[in-house]
């Protein structure tokens, strides 16, 4: 309610403005105010909205509702020119408004007030059982479980929650944010600067989540997740600055804060706890965490070596302190498993991660046309956290576990060299070469310790004649790594001596993870800019990059991307510009996998046979086109702007086996078998026109006439039509389809399209 | 009290440092800003709304170059003056189309403007592809409410040579940009930085978990590839695929696990595997968890 008073007067105050404007035109240009003078603009105005856009993606990030809008920006000063006062207002009293305030004195200091908000909709056709309550406990209606509870078997309990979720209520899935800040930045002297701000991100509302309810593969509930979270980020800065070396030090402080320790659903399908399932489930939401971050950085033209030519020393060390002390959840909030092995062995996790960052960077020109780069970077990811043993677990709030399991401090380090050189040739033709080596040094629960790229760079500018500019660049890289040990994060996933339960996370042997599998990578760029005329301007781009995962047998083994674009702009008569752009991009990844049945039951058998193996080829296609006119119809007094744009993109995920899955069941009937299946073509056309016309009434004076018409059409077999039940969800390779016994959102993506007449006025002043 | 010692802090400091930005020419080398518009008087009204003449004048000048007005950035006039005008006569006349004068135009825009944001501009992507100054802003006029940018505002000015971006910003999952709520400087430093495409913070996942800090952890149980780099699954400027995924899950998740505990195989288009949250449906807190028993990302 007290949302709906605000923006009922916001919009009160810009009608108000809008008919003071109109009747009473003040001057033209910066008007004095005795001592002072203000200058600005202000556009005021209303909205009528037709067609059918009650849609997230309409809504995403913005407002454009039918009623009152308004913005503006004014600058208010001295004429002497030191004081100022500036403010911008964007989208008042809307849910996507923007506010900027600036006081200072040019060139010496200011100070920095904002506010924003900002809508993120996931979706407006959620439906969910689930009824919010405090401290982030969602319950379903009184009898929802238990009625299910008491059907026998999975079919008629399938057939109950279908029942049970026909008439589930529609959820809101949308959370804002807010955002504020304040920043002050005063130079007491040239050369000298405090730069200090704070900055408040606060989001609520919900966003949606799901949790299992049994494993591997079992029940599963989505719904609405509440959100309630905040950001504080403090950054303050001295900056030194001289002709000949500059020098700051910084300090990021960015504290995360969620007022919601854990969230809590109950358990569609049951009712009461019992010793190998939970009536609900519990999760850790995202901990409260601090990031203290200080730096110095600066740089030095190395006058005092008196060197015959210019050369610059840059440096930055950085150096990162990460915590995260929020007290532990217990292992489950199921009543019935109770053990001693779900004793905790601390109270929370004392996460303690420091990160060094050293850049340095030393540029030099010995020859009058040649330049020289060297630069190191280091980050460094040091863990502190101490490693935890867990001796039993609960796997969803189900059964206990007498299984051991280790965390992980996680860290890594990673090196990169640059030796760049460019050769200016003449006043056509720049020559550059360079040479990269990046290492990843990682700590032992993963796979790959070390990995190393050597990159090889070539690039040329050419100026052919003054109107035209051309570049290139190609790089080709090198990735190897030290030994893959497929099975080495396992053993600090689980203790090295529980076998069985490494036979239960097992990887297949043969797969390379991307981040850390060899790779051969090409890559080239071309960028032309031509101006033959005042008159034309063109650009053109393209490029081309194929990563060759060449030693994953499994896993992805190529992605290869490349695009082209070009705009032109074109003014064939003073009074017209047309300007128009396109550009495609490809990208395609190519993956193999192997199906890999296997037993429920000890000992475990997972049967690994190459005829299970598949490849799947993804790729997208985006089209971007656009095509847009002003015209000056009648000069000083009418312009008109016409403009059309479209995305069409196509997502595709093809398969293929290298022959139809092997019909053998596993050692129990858990298989799925089957063929590959292609998924369908998720596609998305984002079509906007716009035709404004502005009547400038007086100079200082304009009434706009806009009409945009959008529309939006997505296909995406993954949300349309989804349903909170959706009856053949649990279907095998086979075609085979089993009960049901998910809850899922019905969280549809929706279309839209969208007439929009805006009338407004703007004034200048 | 506290406040005299500051003070006193500040101007011992500037005492030991001095005052840079120095002017090197004679002083009968320029010729006041009212010659200047005898000739170019077209360039006055728009440039007297910028900053740049709100503070380079005598009276408001914090240097000898500042209040040299438009000789502080065009250098000494009176030669161009005795020539009766036109080029060569020694002012830099910051046109963008002669790279051999860039460098030279850059460092005098720096001599004011160094330090702080631009402290790692040498060397820099854009430095190295001689991009000049004011191939990005424009000092005589005013065209963006901010920066003195070339186009209305960042996003125009950025995406006149950084197409694809401005067509990633159209795609269906993408960040606030295209709604004008985020700016390419949120995250890039158009003037250098110490990381790679020219991010503002000291690497990819810094500059993400500036806004989404939720997801820096530590956690419990950490996933590794989301502590080391959150592109390994998500595209910053735009994706045809939800939430900004390189990939829809389960293919994404696929890259790096073929499971036995899921046999890995492609699941018909309806499965639950598949459809909706597909497998952040159990595994919901793939990010990191802080869970004692999440060590799946399962709570």
């Amino acid at each position: 309610m007290k949302r709906n008073r605000n923006c009922g007067l916001g919009r009160i105050a810009i009608a108000s403005v809008s008919l003071f404007v109109l009747f009473n035109p003040p001057a033209f240009g910066d008007t004095d105010l005795g001592d002072l003078r203000i200058s600005g603009e202000l556009e005021t105005g209303g909205r009528i909205v037709s067609g059918d856009f009650s849609s997230a993606p309409y809504e995403k990030y913005r407002e454009l509702r039918p009623g009152m809008f308004g913005s503006g920006h004014f600058l208010l000063d001295k004429p002497d020119g030191r004081f100022y006062l500036r403010g911008e207002a964007i989208d008042v009293g809307e849910r996507d408004e923007l506010y900027r305030l600036e006081l200072g004195r040019w060139g010496t200091g200011r100070l920095e007030l904002d506010f924003g908000e900002l809508r993120h909709p996931y979706s407006i056709n959620a439906r969910s059982p689930y009824s919010a309550g405090s401290d982030g406990v969602l319950t379903l209606p009184s009898g929802f479980a238990s009625t299910i509870q008491g059907l026998g078997g999975n079919a008629a309990k399938s057939a109950g929650l279908a029942a049970a979720l026909a008439g589930a209520p529609s959820t809101s899935l949308e959370f804002r944010q807010r955002s504020g800040g304040a920043r002050l930045l005063f130079k007491p002297l040239l050369g000298i600067e405090f730069d200090t701000s704070y900055r408040l991100h606060d989001k609520t509302g919900t966003q949606p989540f799901s949790l299992g309810f049994g494993s591997p593969g079992g029940g599963f509930a989505n719904f609405a997740a509440p959100k309630d979270e905040r950001i504080h980020d403090v950054r303050s800065a001295l900056r030194i600055v001289r002709d000949a070396w500059n020098l700051e030090f910084g300090y990021n402080g960015n504290f995360f804060r969620n007022d919601l320790d854990s969230i809590t659903i109950d358990n569609p399908l049951l009712a009461t706890d019992s010793a190998t399932a939970s009536s609900r489930g519990r999760m850790a939401t995202a901990p409260d965490n601090a990031s203290h971050a200080f730096s110095v950085s600066g740089s030095s033209s190395l006058d005092f070596l008196n060197l015959d030519f210019p050369t610059q020393l840059t440096g930055s060390i950085s150096y990162g302190l990460r915590t995260q002390d929020q007290s532990f959840l217990p292992h489950t909030i199921n009543s019935a498993v109770a053990s001693a092995l779900l004793n905790l062995p601390e109270d929370s996790l004392g996460g303690d991660v420091r990160t060094f960052v050293g850049n340095f960077q030393l540029t030099a020109r010995p020859l009058p046309r040649l330049n020289l780069k060297l630069r190191h970077k280091i980050y460094d990811y040091d863990n502190h956290t101490d490693t935890l043993v867990l001796p039993g677990h609960s796997v969803n709030d189900g059964a206990l576990v007498s299984s051991a399991r280790s965390s992980t401090a996680n860290e890594y380090r990673r090196n990169q060299t640059f030796l760049d050189a460019s050769y200016r040739v003449n006043k056509v033709a720049k020559l550059m070469a360079g040479y990269e080596w990046e290492q990843w040094d990682r700590s032992s629960d993963r796979e790959v310790r070390e990995l190393d790229e050597h990159k090889l760079k070539l690039g040329l500018n050419l100026n052919p004649v003054r109107w035209a500019q051309l570049r290139m660049k190609y790089d080709v890289g090198v990735r190897r790594g030290s030994p893959y040990r497929p099975f080495h994060h396992l053993a600090h996933a689980v203790l090295e001596t529980d076998t069985a339960a490494a036979q239960l996370q097992s990887q297949l042997v043969d797969l390379r993870k991307f981040d850390e599998a060899d790779r051969i990578r090409n890559h080239f760029d071309v960028l032309a800019v031509l101006l033959p005329c005042e008159d034309v301007s063109v650009n053109l781009l393209g490029s081309y990059t194929r990563s060759n995962y060449d030693d994953s047998l499994y896993g992805l083994q190529d992605d290869e991307r490349w695009d082209v674009g070009g705009d032109v702009v074109f003014r064939p008569h003073e009074r017209v510009e047309i300007a128009t752009n396109y550009s495609f991009e490809s990208i395609r990844l190519q993956q193999k996998s192997r199906w890999r049945p296997r037993n429920f039951a000890s000992p475990v058998v997972v049967i690994d046979d190459f005829v299970n193996d598949w490849l799947s080829r993804s790729r997208d296609r985006i089209h971007n086109a656009g095509l847009s006119v002003d015209v000056v119809l009648i000069p000083e007094r009418l312009d008109a702007r016409f403009g059309y744009e479209i995305q069409f993109a196509n997502a595709s995920t093809d398969t293929r086996g290298d022959s139809r899955f092997n019909a053998a069941p596993p050692p129990t009937s858990s298989g799925d078998g089957g063929s590959p299946f292609d998924y369908p073509d998720i596609e998305n056309i984002l079509q906007t026109f716009l035709s404004e016309v502005s009547y400038h009434v007086k100079e200082n004076l304009t009434l706009k006439a806009q009409y945009r018409f959008e529309r939006y059409d997505l296909t995406n077999f993954r949300f349309d039509d989804l349903d909170p039940y959706e009856g053949s969800s649990n279907i095998d390779g086979s075609g085979t389809i089993g009960s049901s016994l998910d809850v899922f959102l019905g969280n549809e993506i929706e279309d839209y399209n969208a007439h929009i007449l805006a009338l407004s006025v703007i004034l200048e002043f | 009290m506290k406040l005299v010692g500051f003070g006193n802090f500040v101007f011992a400091l500037s005492v030991l440092l001095g005052c840079p930005v120095s002017v090197s020419a004679e002083p009968g080398a320029y010729v006041g800003d009212a010659t200047c518009y005898a000739c170019h008087a077209d360039t006055k009204a728009p440039y007297a709304k910028t900053i740049h003449a709100r503070v380079l004048t005598p009276e408001a000048g914090r240097s000898e170059k500042m209040k040299l007005g438009c000789e502080a950035c065009h250098g000494p006039g009176r030669a161009h003056v005795e020539a009766g005008g036109g080029k060569g006569t020694g002012m830099l006349a910051f046109r963008a189309d002669d790279p051999e004068n860039i460098a030279v135009e850059n460092a005098n825009c720096l001599s004011c403007h160094s330090g702080g944001a631009r402290t790692h501009w040498k060397g820099s992507a854009h430095d190295s592809g001689d991009l000049a100054c004011t191939g990005c802003h424009v000092v005589m006029e005013n065209r963006s409410l901010r920066g003195q940018l070339r186009e209305e505002n960042e996003i125009e000015t950025c995406t006149g040579c950084h197409l694809m971006q401005r067509a990633k910003t159209k795609r269906d999952a993408h960040m606030p940009v295209r709604e004008g709520r985020l700016q390419c400087s949120s995250c890039h430093n158009t003037h250098g930085s110490v990381s790679e495409s020219l991010l503002t913070h000291t690497s990819v996942n810094e500059n993400c978990y500036s806004c989404h800090a939720e997801k820096r952890g530590p956690f419990l149980w950490e996933h590794a590839p989301v502590n080391e780099n959150c592109l390994n699954c998500h595209t910053a400027h735009g994706s045809t695929r939800q939430k900004m995924l390189r990939l829809e899950p389960p293919r994404l998740c696929q890259q790096c696990h073929v499971e036995s505990l899921h046999p890995t195989e492609a699941r018909q288009p309806s499965n639950k595997f598949v459809i909706g949250g597909a497998c952040n449906s159990c595994h919901s807190a793939i990010h990191g968890s802080n869970h004692p028993s999440g060590f799946a990302f399962t709570r």
